[in-house]
């Protein structure tokens, strides 16, 4: 089947929302969707959905007031790291994927001191829509890891074993969020402790969690996937992208861009096994559509 | 490669690649085989652009070095088709410093891209000059480029004329004469 990118940008917008609803649904935001089975990563949703703020008001609506409710499970230091890559000029874009004026709405709520009066109107009108996230369902891990380790690395360093396997404190920082020194004092500490082993690898030490005190594997399913800010980036680019000039209806500037993002696609692909076709055998526009097919089928996988 | 079924689809994407590397625009004097194919004069595959300079006020300029956001858009138009990298090039802007065959601005045939790009390809007359200089000085396909251009023999000897104000040594005279004369142009041999 053809896509145009006029519906290639339907089918992309209606799958983002669909995804975003489903992860919130699952934190407690009333919603017809069905919950999602995905791990959630608070801190890349929030980012993603302020991306589609403007696409979807109501969904906007809800978070806020879910933010106003439980912004304590939100780690605003790793936020802040996070949204560097939404909030500067897009390299390929040329503008921010997060609206200014979105961005300023979630920095001012999720600082309490000033915006109290806000905080309060949200919560009441919160109460009606709103259930606390329960964190015993397993895509809530993260919450629930925050709830025994508190609202830091901890949490994210034992979820990247989980997910992952094995690392060393510069990837686990990189993909994780977090300064790199504040993971290697805690993996060091674990070590010490014997919690996580540690593996001397050329410049590196290696560490993985120590299998005698792995008490969560039950919690996570082997294909679980947990990389969601590379994912939500290149998403939110291709649905900017195919919402606005010069992308907008032109199929040669739509292909273009995704040959710029086909290493961060390439990656995603090979997550979930999808295969992506050949850019050098689709010389410029007849990429478009072997391409957006992927993306779509790949989008799908995520829901 | 640049083929005369591709050149529209090859400009017309560096077109759109400039609305998103700065959104600004731009007038490129084309010469050489993309120029030829162009225009429909010869039919033949290249594998660059050969770019003389820009249009400004109706006067052919020097580029020097293209803008980083002209760069940019080439370099996306390169991988999206599989060119060469440097396939738009200013090659022979030199030519410039050494002097055109005279009216060859006035004769130039203009090509709307776009919005943001305008290409103004030397005209058959203009690439008889270039080609007999090519001819001379590297002599291959450029000797074919030239006779299939169908030159008369006015149009040659002006051609001749002019690439003997290129290099004014005895020995390129000499070049072109045993040239005109291999080529079966005695008369105009004689005439120089």
């Amino acid at each position: 089947m053809k896509n145009s990118p006029a519906k290639f940008k339907e089918s992309l917008q209606e799958g983002f929302l669909v995804l975003l609803w489903r992860q919130w649904r699952t934190l407690g935001i009333a919603a017809y969707s069905p919950e999602t089975k995905q791990l959630i990563d608070l801190e890349a949703l929030i980012l993603a959905t302020a991306i589609a703020a403007e696409q979807d008001q109501r969904l906007w609506t809800a978070v806020i007031r879910w933010l106003a409710c439980f912004q304590n499970w939100v780690n605003q230091a790793r936020l802040k790291r996070m949204s560097a890559a939404f909030i500067k000029p897009d390299e390929y874009l040329k503008k921010p994927l997060i609206k200014k004026e979105i961005w300023q709405e979630v920095e001012l709520l999720l600082s309490t001191t000033l915006s109290s009066k806000k905080t309060t109107t949200n919560t009441s009108r919160a109460k009606r829509t709103l259930t606390p996230p329960l964190l015993k369902k397993p895509p809530l891990l993260q919450l629930y890891l925050r709830g025994i380790f508190g609202v830091n690395a901890r949490a994210e360093l034992i979820l990247f074993f989980l997910v992952n396997g094995e690392g060393n404190s510069n990837q686990i920082a990189r993909e994780t969020f977090y300064d790199q020194k504040n993971i290697y004092v805690i993996l060091e500490r674990w070590a010490e402790s014997g919690f996580v082993s540690k593996e001397s690898r050329g410049k590196q030490n290696q560490y993985s969690l120590d299998s005698g005190d792995v008490f969560l594997q039950s919690n996570i399913s082997s294909s679980s996937f947990w990389s969601w800010p590379p994912f939500f980036q290149l998403y939110s680019r291709l649905l900017i992208a195919a919402s606005s000039p010069p992308w907008s209806n032109d199929p040669y500037l739509l292909s273009s861009l995704f040959r710029d993002v086909y290493p961060q696609t390439a990656r995603i692909a090979k997550a979930t096994g999808i295969a992506l076709p050949d850019p050098d055998l689709f010389p410029g526009e007849e990429f478009f559509n072997p391409m957006a097919r992927a993306l779509l089928d790949l989008s799908d996988r995520f829901q | 490669m640049i083929e005369n079924k591709n050149i529209e689809m090859i400009f017309s994407a560096l077109d759109k690649q400039l609305a998103v590397s700065g959104d600004r625009g731009i007038s490129l004097v084309v010469c050489g085989g993309t120029a030829l194919a162009a225009l429909g004069l010869v039919t033949r595959t290249t594998k660059d652009v050969d770019v003389l300079g820009s249009l400004k006020g109706g006067r052919i300029h020097q580029i020097g070095k293209f803008p980083s956001w002209l760069s940019e858009a080439a370099k996306k138009v390169a991988r999206d088709f599989n060119l060469p990298e440097g396939w738009l090039n200013l090659g022979p802007e030199s030519q410039l410093d050494t002097g055109l065959p005279e009216g060859l601005s006035k004769r130039l045939q203009k090509i709307i891209y776009g919005e943001r790009l305008i290409i103004h390809f030397i005209s058959r007359v203009d690439q008889i000059h270039f080609k007999l200089y090519a001819s001379l000085d590297r002599g291959g396909y450029h000797v074919e480029d030239l006779f299939k251009l169908n030159p008369s023999e006015a149009e040659l000897f002006t051609a001749c004329r002019w690439v003997l104000t290129q290099d004014v040594s005895i020995e390129f005279k000499q070049i072109l004469i045993s040239f005109l004369k291999k080529q079966g142009h005695e008369k105009l041999a004689g005439k120089i």
